[in-house]
C-alpha cells in the first residue's frame, strides 16, 4: 500500500524540544553513578566484613583527614552553586553574569582536582593491603576522580562555546554539563560520608 | 476520524531532532569506516556479533560435551576448560546477544519512532568501533592465556581492560538507542504510542545499562587487584564469581524483553489488528525488564541472596507481567488471522521462551523447592539465551527486507521455527531437568562434578541444544546473506501492511530515513490510521 504517498499530504505539526544531549547526558550520569556506587557498596560490604571480625578498617598509617575532605565537599558545593547561578544568567541572557559563573565554577572544579591529588598523596593508603581496602579505596576515588575530570571537561568545553555565543538565553548546553556535575556532586557526598565521615 | 494533520506542505520532518548526518561522500570501505548512518551501524553491529554468535553457541556446545563424562576431560585439556567456559558465557551475551539485539535496534528504532536519524549518530558509530576493537583483543588476551582464571599475567589484564572497552561501547551504544526513544520521536507519538519493539529498547536498554554499570563496577574493581598484589578480588578462583551475575537470575530476564517486543510488533502486523489495551501491554513489558536489574543478585557478595525474601518476590513477580503481556498478544491473536510467515512461527517461539524464562525464574525461587546452587539457575540463563536468538532470528525475517533492501528467503525461516524451539527447549530444558535432580553447575575451580543420577546424559543435551542453536544461526546467516550481497528481489516498502512508520519508506530507507514529511502521530498505530482514514474519504 502506498502509505510514502498518503505521508506527503500529511506534514508535521510544529517542532517539539527534544533535549537530545540533556537526556543523553543524564543517562551516562546515571550509569556513571551506579558504577562508583556498586563500588561503595562493595567497599561498605567489605568494611563491615572486617571490622565484624574485630579488625579496625583502614590500614597502619592512613591519614584520611576530616578537614581536606570537608574542604573538598565544601569546593563541590560551592561550584554548584556557581553553576546554578550561569544557568540563571544564561536564561537571562546575561553574558556578563554567565561567563564569571562559568569561570568560577571551572577554576572551583580544578580547585577540586589539585585537592584531592594532594589528599591522595598524603593519605598513605598503598593499593594492595590484606583485607583488600587499598583496591576498594582507590577503585572507588578513582573512578570518581575520572567522573569530576570528564565533568570538568565538559563544562570547560561548555564555557568555551557560551563564550564563543553559544547559549545565549538557551541555557540546554549549561544544563547538560550541570547535569554530569550535579551526579558527580551527589556521588561525592555519598563518598564522603561512607569513606571521609565514617571511616 | 483521521489522526493526522493535513496542512501546507513543508520541508522538514516535524521533530527537532538532531539533523541526519549528510551522506557520506566515500564509498566503499571508506564509507563504512566513516559512517555516521545508523542503518550501516546497525548492519555491521548484526554482521559481525552473528559470527561471534556462532562461535559463543560453539563454545558452549564443547563445554557442556565435556559434562558427557565427569571422570575428567576429554575434549579439552584441565588447564584450558575453565577458560573455554568462561569466554563462551563472556561472548554469547557481550560479543553476541546484545550486540545483535543492539544492531537490530539501531537500525530500526529510530525508523519505527519516525526520527531521521538515531540520537548521538557519531557516538553509535564510535560504540561499534569500540565494541569491535575490544572484542577482538578479549579474543586475542584468552589465546595467550588470559581469562578470569589465566595463566599469563599480561594477557589477563589484557583480558580485562578489552571486557571494560567491550562494556563501554555497549553502553555508549544503548544510551545512543534509548534516548532515541526518549526524545527524538515524530511530532504527536507519545511514549506510551512507540511501536513495542521501540518501548521494548527502552526499557531493556535502561535496566542493560545499569546492569552494564554494576559489572564495569565489578570489572574494576577485579583490574585494580590484579594490577597489584591480587590480594582479595583479582585472585584466579575468584574473578569469575564477581562477574557471572549477569549470566543468572534475574539479569538474564532482561534479555528476553526485546524478543517480546518483537513478537508484540509481529503478531500485530501479522493479525493486521490492533493490540488491545496497548499501554497495559507495554507497562507488562516494562515491569517484566524492571525485574530483569540483577546488580543487586550477586553471590559472591551474598551467597545466601537466592534464599532472601527479595529475590522470592521479585522472581515469582516477574512472572505475572509476563503472562500479561502474554495475555494481550493472545487476544491480539485471537481477533485477527495470522499470516503464516516466518516471523511469525518466529514470534511465538519468542513468546514461548519469554514465558518459559519467567516461569523457570520463579520457580528457581521457591524456597521450598531448593534448587538455588544447581543448574536449574544456569537453565534459565540458556533458556533466556535461546529465546534471544529466536528474537533475533524474527527481527532479520520481519524487518530483512527493510534492513537489506531484498527480500529474504522467507521459507528458511520456517524451517527455523522447529530448529530454534528444539535448541532452545534442549539448551536450557536439559540444564533445568537437571537442577531438578541436584546436579551443581560448574565451580570456579572448572570441575564438573556429575552430582546427580543421568546429569552426564543431561549435559550431553544441552550439549546438543547448543550445537542446534548454532546451526540455527547459520542458519539465519544463509538466509540473509544472499539479500545481504544485493541477491534476490528488491524488498517492498511496505510487504504486510504494517502499522508502524518503518514500513513508511522505503526498503532500505534512504540516507535520512524519510525524505517526505511525517504526519503527526495519534496513536501506536499511525499507518492504520493513515489506510481507515483514506478508505473513509473515499467512501
Amino acid at each position: 500500500m502506498a502509505t510514502t504517498t498518503m505521508l506527503k499530504s500529511a506534514p508535521p505539526a510544529p517542532p517539539q524540544r527534544p533535549r537530545v544531549a540533556l537526556f543523553g547526558a543524564t543517562l551516562g550520569s546515571i550509569a556513571a553513578a551506579m558504577s562508583i556506587l556498586s563500588m561503595l557498596a562493595m567497599y561498605l560490604a567489605r568494611r563491615a566484613d572486617v571490622i565484624n571480625t574485630g579488625e579496625t578498617w583502614l590500614p597502619k598509617g592512613a591519614a584520611l583527614e576530616l578537614r581536606p575532605s570537608n574542604m573538598l565537599f565544601a569546593t563541590l558545593l560551592m561550584s554548584a552553586i556557581t553553576l546554578a547561578w550561569a544557568r540563571w544568567a544564561l536564561r537571562r541572557d546575561d553574558r556578563q553574569n554567565a561567563y564569571v559563573a562559568l569561570g568560577i565554577t571551572t577554576l572551583l572544579g580544578f580547585a577540586w582536582l589539585v585537592q584531592s591529588s594532594y589528599l591522595f598523596s598524603v593519605g598513605n593508603i598503598p593499593v594492595a593491603t590484606a583485607e583488600g581496602q587499598g583496591v576498594l579505596f582507590w577503585s572507588v576515588v578513582g573512578a570518581h576522580f575520572v567522573m569530576v575530570l570528564v565533568g570538568l571537561i565538559f563544562l570547560g568545553l561548555t564555557t568555551l562555546r557560551t563564550l564563543g555565543g553559544e547559549n545565549r538565553g538557551n541555557p540546554e548546553g549549561v544544563a547538560t554539563a550541570a547535569v554530569v556535575w550535579y551526579t558527580a556532586i551527589g556521588v561525592y557526598a555519598a563518598i564522603w560520608f561512607a569513606i571521609y565521615i565514617t571511616k | 476520524m483521521t489522526v493526522t494533520e493535513h496542512q501546507a506542505a513543508a520541508t522538514d520532518t516535524g521533530t527537532d531532532a538532531p539533523a541526519a548526518p549528510p551522506p557520506n561522500p566515500a564509498g566503499g570501505l571508506a564509507g563504512v569506516i566513516g559512517t555516521t548512518d545508523h542503518k550501516t551501524v546497525g548492519r555491521l553491529y548484526l554482521g559481525f556479533s552473528a559470527v561471534f554468535l556462532l562461535a559463543a553457541l560453539v563454545l558452549s556446545a564443547v563445554v557442556d560435551a565435556e559434562g558427557l563424562d565427569a571422570s575428567g576431560f576429554e575434549i579439552l585439556a584441565d588447564n584450558t576448560f575453565f577458560q573455554v567456559f568462561t569466554l563462551s558465557r563472556v561472548a554469547l551475551v557481550f560479543l553476541g546477544l546484545l550486540p545483535a539485539i543492539i544492531g537490530l535496534a539501531l537500525y530500526v528504532v529510530p525508523l519505527q519512532v519516525g526520527a531521521n536519524s538515531v540520537a548521538f549518530p557519531r557516538a553509535a558509530a564510535a560504540s561499534f568501533w569500540g565494541w569491535l576493537l575490544g572484542s577482538g583483543l578479549l579474543v586475542a588476551a584468552y589465546l595467550t592465556n588470559g581469562g578470569p582464571a589465566g595463566g599469563n599475567a599480561d594477557a589477563v589484564r589484557l583480558s580485562l581492560a578489552s571486557m571494560l572497552l567491550v562494556l563501554f561501547s555497549l553502553a555508549l551504544a544503548l544510551v545512543c538507542v534509548v534516548t532515541t526513544v526518549a526524545t527524538v520521536r515524530a511530532n504527536g507519538m507519545t511514549l506510551l504510542q512507540v511501536p513495542v519493539f521501540a518501548w521494548a529498547m527502552f526499557v531493556a536498554g535502561s535496566v542493560w545499562l545499569l546492569n552494564i554499570a554494576v559489572l564495569v563496577g565489578n570489572v574494576v574493581v577485579v583490574t585494580v587487584d590484579t594490577m597489584n598484589e591480587a590480594v582479595l578480588y583479582g585472585v584466579p578462583t575468584v574473578v569469575w564469581p564477581q562477574l557471572e551475575w549477569f549470566f543468572g537470575q534475574p539479569a538474564t530476564l532482561s534479555l528476553v524483553v526485546p524478543t517480546l517486543g518483537i513478537t508484540a510488533d509481529v503478531v500485530a502486523t501479522m493479525t493486521g489488528r490492533r493490540i488491545g489495551r496497548y499501554p497495559v501491554l507495554l507497562g507488562t513489558l516494562g515491569a517484566v525488564a524492571a525485574l530483569g536489574f540483577g546488580g543487586w543478585a550477586q553471590t559472591v557478595f551474598n551467597p545466601e541472596v537466592a534464599t532472601e525474601a527479595a529475590f522470592v518476590v521479585l522472581s515469582v513477580a516477574a512472572l505475572l507481567p509476563a503472562l500479561g503481556f502474554a495475555g494481550g498478544l493472545a487476544d491480539t491473536l485471537r481477533r485477527g488471522r495470522p499470516r503464516l510467515a516466518a516471523a511469525t512461527g518466529l514470534a511465538l517461539v519468542g513468546l514461548l521462551g519469554g514465558l518459559a524464562t519467567a516461569a523457570a525464574g520463579a520457580v528457581y525461587a521457591l524456597p521450598f523447592l531448593n534448587l538455588a546452587g544447581t543448574t536449574w539457575h544456569t537453565g534459565v540463563a540458556k533458556l533466556a539465551v535461546g529465546t534471544a536468538v529466536v528474537g533475533i532470528a524474527a527481527g532479520q525475517f520481519y524487518w530483512g527486507g527493510k534492513i537489506w533492501g531484498r527480500t529474504v528467503v522467507d521459507a528458511a525461516g520456517k524451517l527455523l521455527v522447529p530448529v530454534l524451539l528444539v535448541g532452545t527447549a534442549l539448551y536450557g530444558g536439559a540444564d533445568l531437568l537437571a537442577g531438578a535432580l541436584g546436579q551443581v553447575p560448574v565451580g570456579a575451580d572448572g570441575l564438573f562434578a556429575a552430582t546427580a543420577d543421568g546429569a552426564e546424559l543431561l549435559a550431553g543435551l544441552s550439549a546438543a541444544g547448543a550445537a542446534v542453536l548454532a546451526l540455527g544461526v547459520v542458519l539465519i546467516v544463509l538466509a540473509v546473506l544472499p539479500a545481504a550481497v544485493g541477491g534476490g528481489r528488491p524488498a517492498d516498502a511496505d510487504p504486510y501492511d504494517g502499522h508502524t512508520l518503518e514500513w513508511a519508506t522505503s526498503s532500505p530507507p534512504a540516507w535520512d530515513n524519510f525524505p517526505t514529511p511525517i504526519a503527526t502521530v495519534g496513536s501506536p498505530e499511525p499507518l492504520t490510521d493513515l489506510r481507515e482514514a483514506a478508505t473513509a474519504g473515499g467512501q
